[in-house]
């Protein structure tokens, strides 16, 4: 992964079991971990938890090195996400931070 | 899992960039045409337009994290952000989101507008955005050109626009004044005024003669019976030159007086009629609310039904908040405080009447279109904040302002940008157990929530 050689950590994460993800990550082959919310109370506090459907919603968050929130991508695409995610990443100057 | 809100992350910056900047320094600064660094105004862009400290640039504090890459591109500059008074948060939270968006170089000046107005600095209105870039030295030859350069019929009206009636009056008057002294003290020789064939002697009656033709002359309005003779054509061509300038913005500014009147008249009127019909439309939300929350201990009401009617009013909030707002920033400056605190307690009641509701609803989910609008009205709130505007009013309608300000915040729990992001520790698909703290001081991160494994996403 890119953003892995930028220095930037990334993660995708979801409110399904260990092993959902696990078999998930190998069945894409998607080389960032997934991370396991089951209880759903991480995804509470980032405000993405559809109580309704029970499952996150579709939101990015972008961390800076000093943990503050530097912007949160509520419109994404789930075909050309890991673009949309490399190239908010140069806008925000997130490599250049890491670097 | 663990989830423990960062209680303050550390900031970085270089040293000696954290210290905020003093009124002096920054009056020496610009004073001295120091273009090493940058000034940036963080208040709402109707709120900057109203009047910032010469030179700001405008980057409104919501727009910060999208925009600054294209106001400042220059990371390391070293940057100066401010708002409105020492009481404003906006500046602060400014400094906190550049510096994490990797501005080494950012200091706050706290006084704000407040402090620079009170020090007698001068305010920049007209809007600008760029940067002029500083005039190169130049030597005085170069400088008296640029000087003469300026000195344009446009620029002289442009200087006579700027002052005042009296100012106008007297110097009109005071010219004609010499002008007369001039036909009159320096006649003879060929040169001189000649009325009914006959020149203009040096008496008294020649002196009246002379202003006479001074003031015809300095009205552009020549009748004839004086002209003049030899050299002193050329003193009467000034004298209509300067006239056509001086008088013509005389009479200009006294009609642009009475427009101005009007216009004032006409704004005050708009402003009134558009707080009439906002506060009609908020007292009927506020009646909607009241009935829906005598039904939300009704147990013979479906749940369904509440959440249905709590989110179709939260849509209907969140669109007049946006009337609000506009009307704040839309220049309410000659708005009448009374009239703006009912406006304002009335939106109060409001929002704490939908609060209230939000708690009966708690049992059940939030739905996504509920979330929009508490999330549209928690943005709009950002905005209405009494210790940032620069507007001239009153205590009351301050703590108005930012009692909203503050209910606005807590409607929606969702993190918002600058805040700490919650942090984590889940176990990971492979295997290991991660944690935000791993990162925290060196190491940006990406978090993608999607909703379900295997379904598309």
């Amino acid at each position: 992964m890119q953003l892995d050689e930028m220095g930037i950590a990334c993660f995708a994460a979801s409110l399904d079991k260990t092993e959902v993800s696990r078999a998930f990550a190998e069945w894409t082959g998607v080389g960032l971990p997934i991370l396991s919310d089951e209880d759903g109370e991480v995804a509470r506090a980032y405000g993405v938890f559809d109580e309704e459907l029970g499952t996150a919603a579709r939101w990015t968050f972008f961390i800076g090195g000093n943990g503050r929130i530097l912007f949160v991508d509520r419109e994404v695409s789930p075909t050309s996400h890991g673009g949309d995610v490399l190239a908010r990443v140069q806008e925000l100057g997130m490599a250049a931070r890491a670097a | 899992m663990h989830v423990v809100r960062a209680e303050k992350a550390t900031e970085e910056s270089e040293a000696g960039f954290a210290s905020p900047v003093s009124h002096g320094e920054l009056a020496r600064r610009i004073e001295n045409g120091d273009t090493s660094f940058v000034l940036v105004n963080v208040l709402p862009r109707a709120a900057f337009e109203a009047g910032r400290i010469p030179g700001s640039l405008n980057l409104p504090l919501i727009e910060i994290a999208e925009r600054a890459g294209e106001v400042l591109p220059a990371r390391g500059q070293e940057t100066v952000v401010y708002c409105a008074s020492s009481a404003c948060s906006l500046a602060e939270q400014g400094v906190i989101l550049l510096r994490s968006l990797g501005y080494t170089r950012v200091r706050e000046y706290p006084g704000g507008m407040e402090e620079w107005n009170e020090r007698g600095g001068r305010i920049e209105h007209a809007v600008r955005i760029t940067r002029k870039p500083a005039a190169p030295p130049a030597g005085r030859l170069a400088r008296l050109w640029r000087t003469l350069a300026r000195l344009s019929p446009a620029a002289a009206f442009a200087w006579a626009g700027n002052q005042s009636l009296r100012v106008l009056f007297g110097i009109w008057f005071g010219s004609s004044v010499f002008f007369a002294l001039l036909y009159w003290g320096l006649a003879g020789g060929g040169a001189g005024l000649v009325s009914d064939g006959a020149a203009v002697g040096r008496g008294l009656s020649g002196l009246g003669t002379a202003f006479w033709f001074s003031l015809a002359t300095a009205m552009t309005s020549s009748y004839g019976d004086v002209s003049a003779l030899g050299w002193m054509r050329l003193a009467v061509l000034g004298e209509t030159v300067a006239g056509l300038l001086l008088f013509g913005s005389l009479v200009s500014k006294v009609l642009g007086n009475q427009q101005e009147k009007v216009l004032n008249e006409v704004y005050r009127l708009t402003f009134e009629n558009r707080l009439g019909r906002l506060r009609t439309n908020l007292h009927l939300v506020l009646s909607e609310l009241a009935e829906i929350s005598g039904d939300c201990s009704n147990p013979t009401v479906p749940p369904r039904r509440l959440r249905m009617r709590i989110e179709g009013v939260a849509m209907i909030f969140a669109g007049e908040m946006q009337a609000v707002r506009d009307l704040v920033h839309g220049g309410s400056g000659g708005a009448d405080n009374g009239a703006l605190e009912s406006l304002f307690a009335c939106l109060t009641a409001g929002l704490e009447e939908l609060s209230h509701l939000l708690t009966c609803l708690s049992e059940q989910p939030r739905s996504g279109s509920l979330r929009r609008s508490l999330r549209r009205i928690a943005q709009l709130g950002a905005d209405i904040c009494g210790v940032c505007t620069a507007q001239p009013l009153t205590e009351a309608v301050r703590s108005w302002m930012d009692r909203i300000h503050r209910l606005c915040h807590a409607l929606c729990d969702e993190p918002r940008l600058g805040d700490p992001a919650p942090r984590f520790e889940l176990p990971g698909s492979d295997g290991r157990v991660h944690r935000l703290a791993d990162y925290l001081g060196f190491r940006p991160v990406v978090l993608i929530w999607f909703p379900q494994a295997f379904t598309g996403g």
